[in-house]
C-alpha cells in the first residue's frame, strides 16, 4: 500500500497575537500533516486556535515560528505576495458567512473564483461545478435571492471551480439549518470519496466532524490526543 | 468574469452615492469646461470683432482709453469730439492704405424696447467706410444719393428692429427729423448690424456738430509701421491713438479679474470633487474589506485589487467628466446670456466656444484625475492582508 502524498505540513508551528499587554498563543507548536485524499475536522471550543490553524494551513497567514510546507514549497518565511501563488489553484476556501460577492450572480461568483485562481477553465467547467452543487436552476440569481444553504453551495462551487487539491472550510454549516447542513455534509463526503478532494474543516458541528476521517481536537492552541 | 465587470458592478452597490459623486465631478468639470470655452470664445469673438472693424488704428479725442476702447468696438463713437481738421492733416500720410472719418451720435428713442425706451446709434460715414469693410454688402438699396442727403442705411438688425425697407421713412426723435431708408446691409455679425448709418455731413448738420468727428479709422499699408505712425501722432494736440492690440488688451484687462476669480472657484470645485471621489471610494473599500480579503484568498494579487479599485475611481471620474462636458454644451446659451449681462463689453460672436478638442482635454483631465484620486484608495485596498480582512469583526 503506497503512502499518501503529504500536501501541507506544519512542524511545531506557532502563531502569537498581541492583545493589549497580553500575548495570546493562538497556535502553540502545532504539528500536522495534511495528506492527499484526507478529510480532517478541527474541533474544539471557541478560542482554541482552530481558525488560526486553518488560516496557516490555507496559506492565508504567516507563522511566527516553526516550519510550514505546502505543495512541496517551504512557506515558513513567505510574504503575502508569495503565499498567493501557493494558494492559487491548490486551495479552495469556504467561510461560515459564505462571503459571496453580493453584486454578482451565482455564475459570476463562480467565474470570478476561476479567474482569480488563474486556473485553466472554461464556461463548461463553471456550468459543471454549478451542476455538481445542485444550483443550475439558480445560477442567474444574486446571493440575496438565495437561501442560506444555496449560498453555501454557491460558495462551495466557487471554491472548487479551479479544481483545488485542498478545500479549507471554516464552520461551513455554522449558519445553516440541519437540512442544509446535511446537504453540505453529503457534498463533502461525495467530493472526498469520489473525487479524492482533501478537506480540512473547522467545526463545532459534531455531526460534520463525525463524517471526517480524522478528527483533531484543539485546546489552548494545541492539538490534543 | 473580468475585473472590469467586477469594478462596474461594485459601483452599482450604492447607486445614489455613486450618482452623487459623479454629479459632483460633472458640475465641477462642466463649470471648468464652460470657463475654458469662454476663454477661447471671448477672445475669438473679440478678435473677430476687431478684425471686422477693418482698421488697425482709431484716432479719437483725448479721454479715457477704456472708454475709447469700448466705444471703438461699439461703433467707433463717443461723446468727445475732435476737429475735422485732424482728418485733413492725417489723410495725406503716405503710410496710410485706407482711412475713414466717423461721427457717432446716440439718440434716446422713447418707443424702443416696447415703450420702455432705449438708445439708437447713428453713425455718420463717407464712402471710405465701406472701402475698409469689403465684406459689407447691400441686402437691398444702395449708397446715399448725395453727401448731405436726408437718408439712412440700416444695419441688418436695425432694419429688423425698425421693421423698415428701402423707401420707408424713419423719424429721428430729439431732432425731429425724418429720413428715408436708402438701403439695408446684409448681416455682418458685427456691431454694424445694429447701427443706422447716415452721410457724415447729414449727421454733422442734424446734430449741430459742424466739422466735428468722433473717430478716424486707419488701415496702414504696412502693419510694421504702426508704432512709428502712433509716435508721430502723439504730437497732434487733443487726440489719442488706440490700436487694435491695445483695444484687445484693454478689454481683456476688464474681464481678466473676473476670469481669475471664476477659474479659482472652478479649480476649487474640481479639488472638492476629487476629495469627494477619494472619500467615496475609500468608504466603498472599507465596506468591502471582508470581500477584498476573500478575493485575495481566492487568488487575487495586490495588483488585481489595486486595478479593480483604481478602475472604479476612473469610471466615476470619466462618467463625471463626460456628463460635465454635456452639461457645459447644454448650458452654453445660459452661460452666454449670463456673461453678456455681467461683462462691460460682450463681443458679437459665440462667447462660449466648446470645441471637440476642449471636450477631449476635459475628458483626458478627468481620466488623469481618476488615476490620481484612485491611487490612495486602491493602495489601501491592495495592502489589506487577507487574513485580517476576512476575520474583521469576528
Amino acid at each position: 500500500m503506497s503512502m499518501a502524498e503529504c500536501l501541507i505540513r506544519a512542524e511545531k508551528v506557532s502563531k502569537h497575537y498581541r492583545l493589549g499587554e497580553e500575548t495570546v498563543r493562538a497556535n502553540d507548536e502545532v504539528s500536522l500533516e495534511v495528506t492527499a485524499g484526507g478529510f480532517y475536522a478541527l474541533t474544539g471550543p471557541s478560542g482554541s486556535g482552530k481558525t488560526t490553524l486553518l488560516d496557516i494551513l490555507g496559506c492565508l497567514d504567516t507563522i511566527d515560528s516553526g516550519r510550514g510546507t505546502a505543495f512541496g514549497r517551504d512557506v515558513s518565511r513567505m510574504r503575502e505576495s508569495q503565499l498567493v501563488t501557493v494558494r492559487r489553484g491548490n486551495i479552495g476556501f469556504m467561510f461560515q458567512d459564505f462571503m459571496l460577492v453580493d453584486t454578482l450572480t451565482v455564475r459570476e461568483n463562480v467565474e470570478l473564483g476561476l479567474a482569480l485562481s488563474r486556473s485553466p477553465g472554461s464556461p463548461d467547467r463553471v456550468e459543471e461545478i454549478i451542476g455538481t452543487v445542485g444550483l443550475h436552476p439558480r445560477r442567474g440569481h444574486l446571493p440575496k435571492q438565495l437561501s442560506g444553504g444555496e449560498r453555501q453551495r454557491a460558495a462551495l462551487a466557487r471554491a472548487l471551480v479551479s479544481s483545488p487539491r485542498v478545500l479549507i472550510a471554516d464552520e461551513p454549516t455554522g449558519n445553516l439549518d440541519s437540512r442544509n447542513s446535511e446537504a453540505i455534509y453529503s457534498l463533502f463526503k461525495e467530493l472526498n470519496e469520489r473525487e479524492g478532494l482533501t478537506i480540512v474543516v473547522a467545526t463545532h458541528d459534531a455531526e460534520l466532524a463525525a463524517r471526517a476521517g480524522t478528527i483533531l481536537s484543539m485546546i489552548d492552541g494545541r492539538i490534543v490526543p | 468574469m473580468s475585473l472590469i465587470k467586477l469594478a462596474l458592478k461594485n459601483l452599482l452597490r450604492k447607486r445614489i452615492r455613486t450618482a452623487l459623486t459623479v454629479c459632483g465631478i460633472a458640475v465641477a468639470v462642466g463649470v471648468l469646461v464652460s470657463l475654458k470655452g469662454f476663454d477661447v470664445g471671448y477672445q475669438n469673438s473679440l478678435q473677430a470683432d476687431i478684425d471686422k472693424m477693418g482698421y488697425q488704428l482709431l484716432v479719437t479725442a483725448k479721454g479715457c482709453p477704456y472708454e475709447a476702447a469700448t466705444l471703438m468696438l461699439k461703433g467707433g463713437g463717443g461723446l468727445r469730439y475732435m476737429d475735422e481738421a485732424v482728418y485733413a492733416r492725417i489723410v495725406s500720410d503716405a503710410r496710410i492704405d485706407k482711412i475713414t472719418p466717423q461721427l457717432v451720435q446716440t439718440v434716446f428713442d422713447p418707443d424702443k424696447n416696447d415703450g420702455r425706451g432705449g438708445l439708437s446709434l447713428f453713425m455718420g460715414i463717407d464712402p471710405s467706410y465701406l472701402e475698409l469693410k469689403p465684406w459689407t454688402h447691400y441686402r437691398s438699396g444702395g449708397w446715399f444719393s448725395a453727401p448731405d442727403a436726408a437718408e439712412v442705411l440700416l444695419g441688418y438688425e436695425a432694419a429688423e428692429l425698425e421693421q423698415r425697407v428701402v423707401g420707408d421713412r424713419i423719424f429721428i426723435p430729439g431732432v425731429d427729423e425724418v429720413l428715408t431708408v436708402a438701403g439695408v446691409f446684409e448681416r455682418t455679425g458685427t456691431q454694424d448690424d445694429g447701427i443706422l448709418f447716415m452721410p457724415l455731413k447729414t449727421v454733422q448738420a442734424m446734430f449741430d456738430l459742424d466739422a466735428r468727428l468722433t473717430g478716424i479709422g486707419i488701415k496702414l499699408k504696412d502693419i510694421a509701421q504702426i508704432h512709428a505712425f502712433e509716435e508721430d501722432l502723439y504730437d497732434e494736440p487733443g487726440i489719442q491713438v488706440v490700436s487694435m492690440a491695445q483695444v484687445k488688451g484693454t478689454i481683456m484687462n476688464l474681464v481678466s479679474s473676473a476670469r481669475v476669480m471664476t477659474h479659482a472657484i472652478a479649480l476649487i470645485a474640481v479639488l472638492v470633487a476629487v476629495i469627494g471621489v477619494v472619500n467615496t471610494v475609500l468608504m466603498s473599500v472599507f465596506e468591502r474589506t471582508k470581500e477584498i480579503g476573500v478575493l485575495k484568498a481566492l487568488g487575487a494579487s495586490r495588483w488585481d485589487i489595486f486595478r479593480v479599485v483604481w478602475l472604479e475611481t476612473i469610471v466615476v471620474c470619466v462618467l463625471g467628466g463626460a456628463m460635465g462636458g454635456l452639461l457645459a454644451i447644454l448650458a452654453t446659451d445660459l452661460v452666454q446670456r449670463a456673461i453678456q449681462r455681467v461683462l462691460p463689453y460682450a463681443p458679437s460672436g459665440d462667447l462660449v466656444l466648446i470645441s471637440p478638442a476642449l471636450l477631449a482635454a476635459a475628458l483626458a483631465g478627468t481620466v488623469a484625475m481618476g488615476l490620481l484620486a484612485g491611487v490612495y484608495p486602491a493602495f489601501r485596498a491592495s495592502s489589506t492582508r487577507p487574513v485580517v480582512a476576512i476575520r474583521m469583526g469576528e
